[in-house]
């Protein structure tokens, strides 16, 4: 008997498979390096420009409350009475709901930058209210609000607040230090802040150095 | 055609989705750029409005400065339309909305510094303590922002020692007709001085009237007869005279002193040689009916910084201080009711040159503002939507 010969096979080789699958494996090897790559671009995009953003507004906040430092009524007390490295303390109306009323009393308020971790230095920007008793408190009641975080001054070694004195005995100004040269708060007349923001939190640092400067409009008449 | 039966089209599906997944991750990209640029130009907004408010705070300082407002001034206003004229509309486009600067003038409550409130009923110094209010709202497209300050003038009396007819830093020539004395005195003055650092030339004691002592000084200084940092106040400020009725500053070679349109009662001349007869009457002397520059009760200052002061021929009464850096010479029927200041020298001719005038110094002793200063610890920046 004899068998019949099959129709013309359709089928694909083994060869021509094996070419496909490796075309197919390049091709997506592009695809998906390429759609990894973009999703990373707009992870760190995104992280970043929120990064700087917030560090933007933290030091635009920072230097109009500081402009608008004001003596409290009635005292002897400067406007800025705590010029430190890493915080500044003085009195303001800013924002306060009868700020156009001039007997208003101003507010202690304080711009502090607290490392929360040793190892390498990142921490945060506060700004922050005295509790009830009107004291800043180590822990505990200070009204606080976060402007920036991951904030690497420390682990750089660079101030957050610098300050220029006048001296109007030697006419002089003077540029604050760090720690070994503190300035007289009394005699501030310029204060520079600086943020070093890292704009890649929890990958890779990516450092950005934003700064301003900032004369106090109601500075002394020496 | 020949149909391909058994093919299954997955690559077009795959493509498709493949680009529509990179669209879409494109897409979000922009977005996130354009809301990065968003925030940048909204902020770079904020910032040039808060600079339109200070400027705003600057130029209601000036305002105050050339005319403070009294208790029965008019209320001082900011002219919008040239303040804008400063400010490009390519950088600061016009505001979204409100005014691109509107400036507010109130008064304090009187109560003293270092702490004065405010009284946003009045809009002029009604208590008339020298202190105000001033606050500005500025807005550019997007931002706006407010600021407000107390301001208090700075007054200072000029300071004129009565009692000096003339004073001459260099020579002094007095030499009259014999008719009259060149040198007079106006009553109620009894007496008054003529001052010469250099030599005093002169006819006789009839050029000058009793009760005139010439004397050549060794000691005396300008700084004695006419304090030379109100002079040089009067020039840097040129504004600084909300307590006269005008004052003028011609800064070339003037080609006559036209038009004289407000009356000024300070003038200043930088350059150029004055006569008196192109001086503009602005008052009449009500005994006599004639015309007359200035008057004994609103005298004014004539200075000349770099020319010689003639005055010759043509009858012309001038009630105030002429003073002159270089010389003058004083002829014909002239008359200066006040006092004459020469830094250089004098030739004095014709009939009462000069007649001391004590009511036309003790009117001129009035206080100059010359400054409008920030009060210390009153600058405050406001919610501008408030």
């Amino acid at each position: 008997m004899r068998m019949a010969r099959p129709r013309r096979q359709q089928g694909i080789t083994l060869v021509e498979l094996l070419v496909v699958m490796s075309i197919m494996l390049v091709l997506s090897t592009m695809i998906i390096g390429t759609w990894v790559a973009l999703t990373n671009a707009y992870s760190f995009s995104s992280r970043s420009d929120k990064q700087r953003d917030l560090a933007r507004q933290a030091i635009d906040r920072m230097a109009r409350e500081i402009r608008d430092a004001q003596e409290p009524l009635g005292t002897s007390s400067p406007a800025i009475n705590l010029a430190y490295p890493n915080e500044i303390r003085f009195y303001s109306t800013f924002n306060t709901s009868d700020a156009s009323t001039p007997t208003t009393e101003p507010r202690l308020t304080r711009f502090i930058y607290k490392v929360t971790n040793a190892a390498d230095g990142t921490g945060a920007v506060y700004r922050e209210f005295p509790g009830p008793d009107g004291e800043f408190d180590t822990v505990g009641d200070n009204v606080s609000e976060l402007l920036v975080k991951d904030v690497s001054n420390d682990g750089a070694g660079k101030d957050v607040f610098t300050y220029w004195s006048y001296d109007p005995v030697t006419d002089d100004l003077t540029h604050s230090d760090g720690m070994a040269t503190l300035a007289d708060p009394s005699r501030v007349v310029e204060v520079g802040i600086t943020l070093l923001v890292d704009l890649n939190p929890g990958k890779a640092p990516n450092y950005m150095d934003i700064s301003t400067k900032v004369q106090p409009r109601n500075v002394r008449e020496f | 055609m020949e149909s391909r039966r058994g093919e299954s089209g997955a690559t077009l599906i795959l493509i498709v989705g493949v680009i529509a997944a990179l669209a879409i991750l494109a897409s979000a990209l922009v977005v996130l750029s354009m809301n990065v640029m968003h925030n940048t130009s909204a902020q770079t907004q904020e910032v040039k409005a808060f600079n339109v408010a200070e400027a705003g705070l600057d130029t209601g300082q000036a305002t105050l400065w050339a005319s403070w407002p009294g208790p029965s001034a008019t209320e001082p206003s900011v002219d919008s339309s040239a303040f804008r004229a400063q400010f490009p509309t390519s950088t600061f486009p016009a505001p979204e909305s409100g005014s691109f600067i509107d400036v507010q003038f109130f008064d304090d409550d009187g109560n003293s510094l270092p702490s004065p409130g405010i009284n946003r009923e009045v809009h002029v110094d009604q208590n008339d303590n020298g202190i105000m209010w001033i606050e500005s709202r500025g807005a550019t497209g997007s931002g706006s922002a407010k600021v407000m300050a107390c301001v208090q003038k700075v007054s200072r009396d000029l300071q004129i020692r009565d009692g000096v007819a003339i004073f001459s830093e260099g020579s002094l020539e007095i030499k009259g007709t014999g008719n009259q004395p060149v040198v007079g005195l106006d009553p109620p003055a009894t007496a008054a001085q003529v001052l010469a650092g250099g030599d005093i030339d002169f006819n006789g004691n009839s050029d000058v009237e009793g009760g005139i002592g010439l004397e050549e000084y060794t000691t005396t200084t300008l700084q004695d007869v006419f304090p030379s940092e109100i002079l040089l106040n009067i020039i840097e400020s040129g504004k600084s005279f909300a307590n006269w009725a005008a004052y003028t500053l011609w800064k070339s070679s003037h080609p006559g002193i036209e038009p004289f349109a407000t009356d000024p009662r300070i003038i200043i001349i930088e350059n150029g040689d004055v006569d008196a007869k192109d001086l503009p009457d602005t008052d009449v002397d009500p005994a006599t009916g004639l015309d007359t520059v200035w008057s004994e009760e609103d005298p004014g200052i004539l200075v000349l910084l770099n020319g010689s002061f003639n005055q010759t021929g043509q009858k012309k009464t001038i009630y105030g201080i002429v003073y002159v850096v270089n010389g003058m010479i004083l002829g014909g029927n002239a008359e200066i009711h006040g006092m004459v200041v020469a830094r250089g020298w004098a030739n004095l001719h014709g009939t009462r040159a000069v007649d001391y005038n004590q009511n036309v110094i003790a009117n001129l002793q009035r206080p100059l503002t010359l400054s409008v200063k920030l009060v210390p610890n009153t600058w405050r920046e406001l919610n501008p939507n408030e």
